[in-house]
């Protein structure tokens, strides 16, 4: 047996995680896996998440054998889905309530804060928690805080926000852990638009800083 | 108001229960109903002067259920008022319960049938004092 | 056509729910007790998809601005027309003028109001249902509040005068404290105390008072988490229960996240997330581990169970046209 786990999240959803490094390349591998999956008889939908993915069938599976070896062949398979995705520029406000906290905890000038949060191309890993929402790969180390103790109970939409490896920009307004340094107008999920979620995973952003204000 | 249909439940219930005439009033409304003599059943009561009954009859086939089993709803004994048109039971058929309800607002007169009781299309059900 | 004269701020319009959207980071949102919603919906001839209004608040009053029928089901709550007392599961007629009023809930968390059609809100990708985070479907996003106007969809009054009640399954065996919920091992059960799966299995949870159609806290054993690291985060699910640091669990619901990270002790099957919907803060839960065919068996017999109420429905309705 491969080095992977399914396992039951819901009667009806299947997760699956194959135990790997959490970069690019297996991202791409999850990504192929989804595109593949969703199109199995029986699965309604299939949702990359962070180096897994799950997928919503159409009933209970009576039994799991049979969907883990297809999934476990199409790990080993090693097909990755390269996406050209598209690369979007965001006008960002760093303006964020936590910014000056960010410099601090990470001993870096605002400035530096600012110029290596903006510096690199981020890549959409998945997408997901709330509509609209993306994970982003690409985060400087040297940016790495840890989250909030008392979370904030509901932040804007089009919050720029970072915590551990991880950064990205709020959908929608909701709760939050995380330390927030920046704002948008941009809207990442409208029902009137087809797609209504403006990113997919393989795409890629670069914030550009419009406005610093600590 | 009374429709064909409640009508004829009201004359099943006076047949049933030996009452040649009904006299119902309710706001504005005045309704008399009178049997023609005929054989009636050998229990059938001297009218009582200054009340009239009126049943609650089976909207279906089915069995009894009572009000407040487990539809929160408190029970209803004998000798509770009810107002028109208020929930007196069900007549149920599996799982679909038929409302039995009070034809005018009275008092109920008649004990409440066991549960299980087996009902027909528009037998009386229980039996209410209406106001004169 | 009712108009709404008093409600608290947490009743929304929905259907079983939008499909298809996950991968785009939306939830499912829907009904919290598609079991009561769909049965307020067959009891008025409607598609089992026909929007409701989720009502977990009361009291609420609603003022009928033309005669129509309506059904009722769900939490019992001391609900009248007109003044009339009206049992918890309900279909009936309503006069232009009349009152619906819905008191103090005495079993169960939520009750659904459903009209002729279903309540008249325009389909958004595909549901009619309110995502109450993103701020669209329903009734224009948002909670209910007085003045709104709910229209039903259809004009037609499909019902004989004989008012409706139905046997519903009950949400408690007969005699039992607590709610028995069914639930698989999920991802990391393995991963916590052989103690504590033994008390997640054995031992009652109370549903604490932050319960909502996000998810339910729960107040127990403490569960111990044995592994170490940060999960990767993945694709969740309604009836999933996570268990944060603390140790008490929480099961994910109706207006969940679709991503999380925190350990996975079980998921609660789909035919028994009514019975959470219906659990108030204080009601004891009981988890009961089951195969995955057990999972399937139930599935199954719920939809036996709903088609088989359609069937008797039918019959009834065929019974009162010859009589009429």
């Amino acid at each position: 047996m491969p080095d992977a786990k399914l396992s039951m999240i819901g009667s009806r959803a299947v997760l699956f995680q194959p135990s790997c490094p959490f970069d690019l390349a297996n991202q791409q591998r999850i990504w192929a896996i989804a595109d593949e999956a969703a199109t199995w008889k029986g699965v309604r939908e299939a949702v990359p998440g962070m180096t897994n993915v799950t997928l919503l069938l159409d009933h209970v599976p009576t039994g799991l054998d049979r969907i883990e070896r297809d999934l476990a062949a199409l790990w080993e398979s090693g097909i990755r889905k390269q996406v050209e995705g598209r690369l979007l520029a965001i006008d960002m406000a760093y303006d964020g309530p936590h910014l000056a906290e960010v410099a601090g905890m990470t001993g870096l000038p605002v400035d530096q804060v600012v110029r290596l949060h903006a510096a690199p191309e981020y890549t959409v890993y998945a997408v997901g928690s709330h509509a609209g929402y993306c994970y982003l790969g690409g985060l400087d180390p040297r940016l790495e805080t840890p989250r909030r103790k008392v979370p904030l109970p509901r932040l804007p939409g089009g919050s720029l926000s970072l915590a551990g490896l991880q950064t990205g920009v709020s959908a929608s307004a909701g709760p939050s852990g995380w330390n927030t340094i920046g704002s948008t107008d941009l809207s990442f999920f409208d029902p009137e638009r087809t797609p209504a979620a403006l990113l997919r995973p393989g795409d890629r952003i670069r914030f550009n800083p419009v406005e610093v204000k600590a | 108001m009374f429709d064909k249909q409640d009508l004829a439940r009201l004359l099943d219930a006076m047949r049933a229960h030996g009452v040649g005439t009904l006299e119902i009033e309710g706001g504005d409304m005045f309704l008399r109903l009178a049997l023609p003599a005929g054989p009636a059943p050998a229990t059938a009561a001297e009218a009582k002067p200054a009340t009239a009954t009126a049943a609650a009859c089976s909207p279906d086939i089915g069995t009894f259920l009572p009000r407040g089993s487990d539809d929160g709803l408190p029970a209803i004994a004998p000798g509770d008022a009810v107002r028109a048109a208020e929930l007196l039971g069900y007549v149920a058929q599996g799982a679909v319960r038929a409302a039995v309800t009070a034809p005018a607002d009275g008092i109920i007169a008649s004990g409440i049938p066991a549960p299980g009781t087996l009902f027909g299309h528009g037998d009386p059900v229980l039996t209410l004092e209406t106001r004169p | 056509m009712i108009e709404v004269l008093f409600i608290p701020p947490a009743a929304t319009v929905q259907d079983l729910g939008r499909d298809g959207y996950w991968s785009q980071g939306l939830g499912r949102a829907g009904v919290m007790d598609a079991l009561s919603h769909s049965v307020a919906n067959m009891l008025l001839g409607n598609d089992v998809d026909a929007a409701t209004l989720e009502i977990p608040l009361t009291p609420a009053r609603f003022r009928f601005r033309q005669a129509g029928a309506f059904a009722l089901a769900g939490a019992a709550c001391g609900a009248t027309l007109a003044g009339r007392p009206l049992p918890r599961v309900w279909a009936g007629m309503a006069d232009a003028g009349d009152v619906l009023e819905l008191g103090p809930m005495t079993s169960g968390a939520r009750s659904y109001l459903a009209l002729p059609g279903g309540i008249d809100v325009p389909a958004v990708l595909g549901s009619r249902s309110t995502q109450l985070r993103e701020g669209f479907g329903g009734l224009e996003g948002r909670v209910l509040a007085a003045g709104d106007v709910l229209r039903a969809a259809s004009e037609t009054l499909p019902l004989p005068p004989v008012g409706l009640s139905l046997t519903m399954p009950a949400l408690r065996a007969a005699g039992a404290a607590e709610i028995e919920l069914r639930a698989l091992p999920s991802a990391e059960h393995g991963d916590f105390a052989p103690a504590s799966r033994e008390a997640f299995w054995t031992t009652p949870y109370t549903v604490s008072q932050q319960s909502n159609r996000q998810g339910y806290r729960l107040e127990g054993e403490t569960l111990a988490y044995e592994a170490s690291g940060e999960l990767r985060s993945h694709g969740i699910a309604p009836g999933i229960v996570q268990v944060p640091g603390g140790g008490q669990p929480i099961i994910q619901l109706a207006d969940s996240a679709t991503m999380g990270g925190y350990p996975k002790i079980a998921a609660v099957i789909e035919p028994d997330l009514w019975r959470i919907a219906q659990a108030r803060p204080g009601d004891r839960l009981r988890f009961r581990q089951v195969t995955l065919a057990e999972a399937a068996l139930a599935a199954r017999t719920q939809q036996e169970w709903l088609a088989g109420i359609r069937t008797q429905l039918e019959g009834f309705l065929t019974r009162q046209r010859g009589w009429l």
